[in-house]
């Protein structure tokens, strides 16, 4: 009932060396935050990053090549001078303190100003689907932007927000105060007091030639077992809640089986839970990750609840659009929901010690497993949570390359019946 | 040290500008709703302006010192008395020990910050003293604060008298009508030329469903683009609905028909659009608006988002206090 990896795809997601410092260096690169202090009060020139990629890579790739232990020669910190010098962060300084008179722009013959901010106004009457040839750079208000790569659900596009996100870090640019990749977008939170829009968004553009000329992106990723119930009795007590109180509605498997032309809910379960999801994004509460099947054989849609509910039993596993959530709490929520998992993703308590570098389990780039178990079991495993003697089921420090990801799904079977 | 008699409506301790670097986990930045006249309060006491302070919202907690201390009241106007009498707003007032201050409903506006002279000693959660309510972290154990706690306060020598400069207060009005700034974007063109005008020129009604997570608002409808009909399915059926991205601090989600402005303890990401987002120079506004008044959206650009923010830093300084 369970797909598993054959020993061939487990070759995609090589183990880390750990006793080799390199290799330490770069995970730590990859859980963001847990770099070492030292490294992260350098600021890297784009060559460095080039390099770490680099580093990567022959590090995926040969695991017993030679390279320096250290990262930077003189030639680098040249380097970085000179990047410095051509792209000034400082420019912004001239405050000028005369009173704003607000006005809405208007035309003079009373018309209302066309889109000029979006590079692509084609993009206005050709609706484009896919991935954008060149990502699009929109404004959110004064201190945010947002980065799209295409309008699709697509694996691809959170790889490249991901190693974006990932190199934006590595960059240290000033005014950056810190990115939020997700599905087919990022959000990167600055200072306008240190960059402007304008600077930000060429800075950005640059990384992302980087990113061009390096294709694969390695993500170091961690595999989580997580027992789940699957039609279970509490969402469908949410399930009827919501009918009787706010709006009628079909049962939600029920719901998910009929627009994805499925069998009966039995083949749902057996397609949702036979792949692993890969966590493109925390967010919308702390620690909630929004996950998308792996396998595309295992891909379903469905749309979300409208309007949402206004509560969702602690660990429910629901789904929305081609992403699959878990809720880390008793929230209010618009995901079609079918399971439940009584294994904590969240703990401010900190109890266990999968929490000690974060009350979130999980990072972006962290793979969930969900096998289907009995009532039994969830009691069982509620019970050694409340006494701690839980161990959380999972596979530390894989190292996770796209490029052989997209070899695996070359190699699959696609008449397959889960 | 100082004994919460009464909590008031929610008083939560806030600090600026709140917890910045964890949007990626999921955390919003929390902090103060009406930043400018929180930071003139820590200011008044000669705080460092990020200092901890105490959040009221609309009616305010009754407090009670132990030894002396300077506090500055700023913001909406709660009344505020000591031992009965009233005292000024938008000055460091001194308060002696076994004295009880006082802060009843407000009279205009919704949000009134509370700053001491020292700050406020608690424990900060990741790098911030700012409650999250929700999830019940930051602050004094996660919440707001409750009748019968003790806060402790630091040490500083500030002299009372200290006024904030006529025009550097905030024009926190009673006329139910405020004017709010926009910048066009993320999602702006998911909205065709006729809902951009709608929303522009309608007047919106803030509803009474509304906390610093989001500010609900109640209006005319809205008219998209085929952008927002004619779409890949995993962005959801609606025309609202969008393949789930992160979302801006400020920014106007559009869910279903109901506009949110997603604000300081507000989702970090969803599926919704985000056709405007309300800089954060205008946030004092949304911070003193209450529920039923009305909303005027204005447009301006990124540029002139910025400067506002420029003018407003350049008044929350020592400057603007004589």
């Amino acid at each position: 009932m369970v797909q598993e990896y054959k020993s061939s795809d487990l070759d995609l997601f090589d183990k880390i060396d750990t006793s080799n410092p390199k290799d330490v260096f770069l995970k730590n690169k990859s859980k963001n935050q847990l770099m070492p202090d030292n490294h992260k009060s350098f600021n890297y020139s784009k060559k460095e990053i080039l390099k770490f990629k680099n580093l990567e890579d022959s590090l995926t790739e040969t695991k017993s090549r030679k390279e320096p232990q250290d990262f930077f020669n003189q030639i680098d910190i040249d380097d970085y001078s000179s990047f410095k010098n051509m792209y000034p962060h400082n420019i912004n300084t001239n405050l000028n303190r005369k009173k704003l008179s607000v006005k809405r722009h208007v035309n003079e013959d009373g018309s209302y100003p066309s889109i000029d901010i979006h590079q692509n106004s084609k993009e206005k009457t050709e609706i484009f689907q896919g991935i954008y040839s060149e990502p699009k750079f929109l404004p959110g208000g004064d201190k945010y932007l947002l980065i799209e790569f295409g309008n699709v659900m697509n694996l691809e596009l959170n790889f490249k927000a991901q190693g974006l996100s990932k190199l934006i870090e590595v960059a240290n640019i000033k005014g950056i105060y810190e990115t939020l990749p997700c599905f087919a977008s990022m959000i990167v939170h600055y200072n306008p007091d240190d960059i402007s829009y304008q600077d930000l968004v060429k800075e950005l553009k640059l990384i992302l030639q980087d990113m061009k000329e390096n294709d694969d992106v390695v993500v170091t990723s961690r595999l989580f077992h997580f027992p789940t119930v699957y039609l279970d009795k509490w969402t469908k007590e949410a399930i009827e809640d919501y009918s009787t109180k706010i709006k009628q509605k079909q049962s939600d498997p029920e719901f998910i089986v009929e627009l994805n032309n499925l069998d009966n809910v039995d083949h749902f379960v057996r397609v949702h839970s036979g792949t692993e999801y890969w966590v493109a994004s925390l967010g919308f509460w702390p620690g909630l990750p929004f996950t998308m099947p792996l396998d595309p054989r295992c891909k379903l849609t469905a749309p979300k609840y409208n309007p949402p509910r206004t509560w969702t039993p602690k660990g429910t596993v629901g789904m929305g659009g081609s992403s699959t959530a878990i809720y880390p709490d008793r929230l209010p929520g618009g995901y079609q929901i079918f399971g439940r998992t009584p294994v904590p993703i969240w703990d401010p308590e900190k109890r266990f010690d999968v929490f000690k570098d974060s009350i979130c389990l999980f990072r972006p780039g962290d793979r969930i497993k969900f096998n289907p178990c009995s009532y039994e079991e969830f009691e069982m495993i509620e019970k050694k949570i409340e006494d701690q003697s839980y161990k959380y089921d999972l596979i530390e420090d894989q190292k996770f390359s796209i490029n052989k990801y997209k070899k695996w799904l070359k190699g699959l079977d696609y008449k397959k019946k889960f | 040290m100082l004994e919460v008699i009464n909590q008031g409506l929610e008083t939560s301790v806030q600090d600026y500008p709140g917890r910045v670097g964890y949007l990626n986990q999921g955390f919003p930045p929390s902090g103060p709703m009406d930043s400018w006249s929180f930071r003139l309060a820590n200011l008044l006491v000669n705080n460092d302006e990020s200092e901890g302070a105490l959040e009221c919202q609309y009616t305010g907690p009754t407090l009670k010192f132990e030894k002396d201390q300077v506090v500055a009241i700023c913001g909406a106007d709660m009344q505020p008395k000591v031992n009965g009498k009233s005292v000024p707003m938008w000055e460091s007032i001194l308060i002696k020990a076994d004295q009880t201050l006082e802060l009843g409903f407000s009279l205009n506006g919704a949000r009134s910050y509370i700053s001491f002279a020292g700050g406020i000693e608690s424990n900060p959660w990741l790098g911030s003293k700012s409650t999250f309510h929700k999830a019940g972290v930051g602050g004094i154990d996660g919440h707001a604060i409750k009748k019968g706690q003790k806060i402790s306060i630091g040490q500083s020598a500030t002299r009372p008298g200290r006024k904030v400069r006529e025009d550097c207060i905030p024009n926190i009005h009673n006329s139910g009508v405020w004017e709010i700034e926009v910048v066009r974007g993320p999602n702006d063109d998911w909205l065709d030329d006729n809902g951009y005008e709608i929303f522009l020129n309608a007047e919106w009604k803030l509803q009474a469903r509304s906390d610093r997570t989001g500010f609900r608002l109640d209006g005319p409808t809205l008219t998209f683009n085929e952008k927002a009909t004619n779409k890949s399915p995993e962005h959801g059926y609606e025309p609202s609905n969008i393949i789930d991205q992160g979302y801006p601090i400020g920014g106007i989600n559009l869910a279903g028909q109901t506009p949110i402005i997603l604000v300081n303890d507000g989702p970090s990401m969803g599926g919704f659009i985000v056709p405007f987002t309300v800089p954060s120079a205008s946030f004092w506004k949304l911070g003193q608006a209450k529920p039923n008044e009305k909303f005027k959206f204005i447009e301006i650009s990124v540029s002139e988002a910025q400067e506002m923010r420029s003018e407003q830093t350049a008044i929350c300084t020592q400057g603007s206090i004589i």
